[in-house]
């Protein structure tokens, strides 16, 4: 199936969703659901809030299939922006909740805390997210799960593309280290 | 979009943006390039490469997530939460209550629709529009009641319409959005405990509801979650709405209502006091005028609500 044929397909089945037809939602969660989580995850990091996220996507893909515009993108990078704006909200929320908590100062906004990050091997792997500033994970998913070129994603940001060109390299950096510290652990 | 020539600085600053697939057309031809000329930057690539495959996970969302999607959007676009009441069980010594799976998976949904989201015609009308058709039928229908359950100051309500056989609908309400995973609930206050009729997320919404025989009134309560108490937030008096309702005591002095609201912690009403009416709101449809609930029986003194449990 041709990139185009499945944006045909799945543009008819949020059409569908739209006539409140429950298989069709079933249908673009069974084709969208795990790129949703995927991009979730590696915002938010914890898995319980990165289902909470595509939950919250489909209900509203549901609620409000109108708002999807066939012609400005695919629907998974619809479902992406919307999951974007979701995670950030729930990432503002838990910054604030530490905030209080902590009364502590904290450099930068990091949603994924070290410590909630577990011992096994696929979580300290993925844990290196962690790693990174919420800018350079912010500027790293964009561009990955919306398939956006680091121009498009400063677009949307609304900052220079340097700058963005920059987040990305410096976390890609970043993210690499810790693999290469991870690695050989993991290994052994 | 044509590119200038990038410098072998400029390309090697592009390789992560590249392992991302983020750069553009012409970039991207001219990195293959570089790369094709310069093993160290292709070295390079290939560890940005798997620096990026940390953003893929091996599982996707657990089942969990779609059944409660499903539940939810069941919830909001059929409206009919399956509840029903078991027998007398010696633990409680009444009727308790058992919410299928379906309404268990919708207080785990833990339902974010806004606030009357289909009170007013002006709503979203084709998110439910079935439900929607039954309830305006309903509202249509000879003898039917329509009712507002409200809070003892007034303030907030929930209005529903009643046939006569018991089958009802919530029409909407107005009150306020609970935060997760608080949710609402409604129960039909009997001569025994209440009964659950019908389980809302965190705002009151249209939906379908059957009560039991031998109601006497209609509460909706509202609990932070399942097994957590409910507190009763608003109440309404009913007359017995089937032959087999056991008979009702009319309330002292000929008031309509006497609610009480439990353990919300509300004071008692003063008989001037305003408060829960069951009176037909404003723009009632036929067969609601006050004239079809001649006499009302007062609403018992509301234990603690039931919790909301789910049994296998």
């Amino acid at each position: 199936m041709t990139r185009d044929s499945a944006g045909s397909e799945d543009a008819a089945l949020v059409q569908a969703v739209a006539e409140r037809d429950q298989d069709a939602l079933a249908a673009l969660y069974e084709r969208h659901a795990k790129a949703v989580f995927d991009y979730a995850r590696s915002t938010v990091g914890q898995r319980t809030v990165a289902e909470e996220v595509v939950q919250d996507v489909f209900v509203r893909l549901w609620r409000q299939p109108e708002r999807y515009d066939p012609t400005r993108g695919s629907v998974r990078t619809y479902l992406v922006t919307l999951a974007y704006g979701r995670s950030v909200d729930m990432i503002r929320s838990e910054s604030a909740r530490r905030r209080r908590e902590e009364r502590s100062g904290r450099e930068g906004v990091r949603s994924i805390d070290a410590t909630e990050v577990s011992s096994t091997q696929a979580d300290e792997v993925h844990g290196a997210l962690a790693e990174l500033t919420y800018e350079q994970r912010e500027a790293i998913t964009l561009a990955y799960f919306l398939g956006y070129s680091y121009r498009e994603v400063a677009v949307f940001l609304k900052v220079p593309e340097g700058t963005i060109k920059n987040r990305i390299r410096t976390g890609l950096i970043r993210l690499r280290e810790h693999l290469s510290a991870t690695e050989p652990r993991l290994a052994r | 979009m044509n590119e200038h020539d990038l410098s072998a600085d400029e390309l090697r600053e592009l390789l992560p943006s590249l392992a991302l697939g983020a750069v553009s057309d012409d970039e991207r031809v001219q990195l293959e390039r570089f790369l094709a000329a310069d093993g160290a930057a292709r070295a390079e690539l290939a560890g940005y490469r798997r620096a990026a495959s940390v953003l893929e996970f091996d599982d996707g969302p657990s089942p969990a997530v779609w059944t409660r999607l499903r539940a939810t959007i069941a919830d909001e676009g059929n409206g009919v939460v399956a509840i029903e009441a078991a027998p007398s069980r010696r633990r409680w010594g009444a009727r308790r209550v058992v919410l299928s799976l379906t309404a268990a998976a919708a207080i785990l949904a833990v339902a974010t629709w806004g606030v009357g989201r289909l009170e007013t015609a002006s709503g979203p009308t084709r998110t439910v529009s079935a439900l929607q058709r039954a309830a305006r039928e309903a509202v249509a229908t000879p003898g039917a009641r329509r009712l507002r359950v409200a809070s003892p100051d007034g303030r907030t309500a929930v209005d529903v319409v009643i046939l006569p056989d018991g089958q009802g609908y919530v029409l909407g309400g107005t009150l306020p959005r609970t935060r997760r995973p608080s949710i609402y609930a409604l129960f039909a206050t009997t001569p025994l405990p209440p009964v659950l009729v019908a389980v809302f997320g965190s705002a009151v919404h249209l939906t379908a509801f059957r009560l039991p025989a031998g109601t006497l009134g209609l509460v909706v309560g509202h609990t932070a979650g399942r097994g957590r108490p409910v507190q009763p937030v608003a109440v309404v008096t009913l007359a017995p709405i089937c032959a087999t309702c056991a008979p009702a005591t009319a309330a002292p002095g000929g008031s309509s209502t006497s609610p009480t609201t439990g353990t919300s912690g509300a004071a008692p009403r003063s008989p001037s006091a305003p408060g829960p009416s069951a009176s037909p709101p404003a723009g009632a449809g036929s067969g609601s005028t006050p004239g079809s609930l001649p006499t009302l029986p007062a609403v018992p003194t509301l234990p603690t609500l039931p919790p909301l449990l789910h049994q296998g």
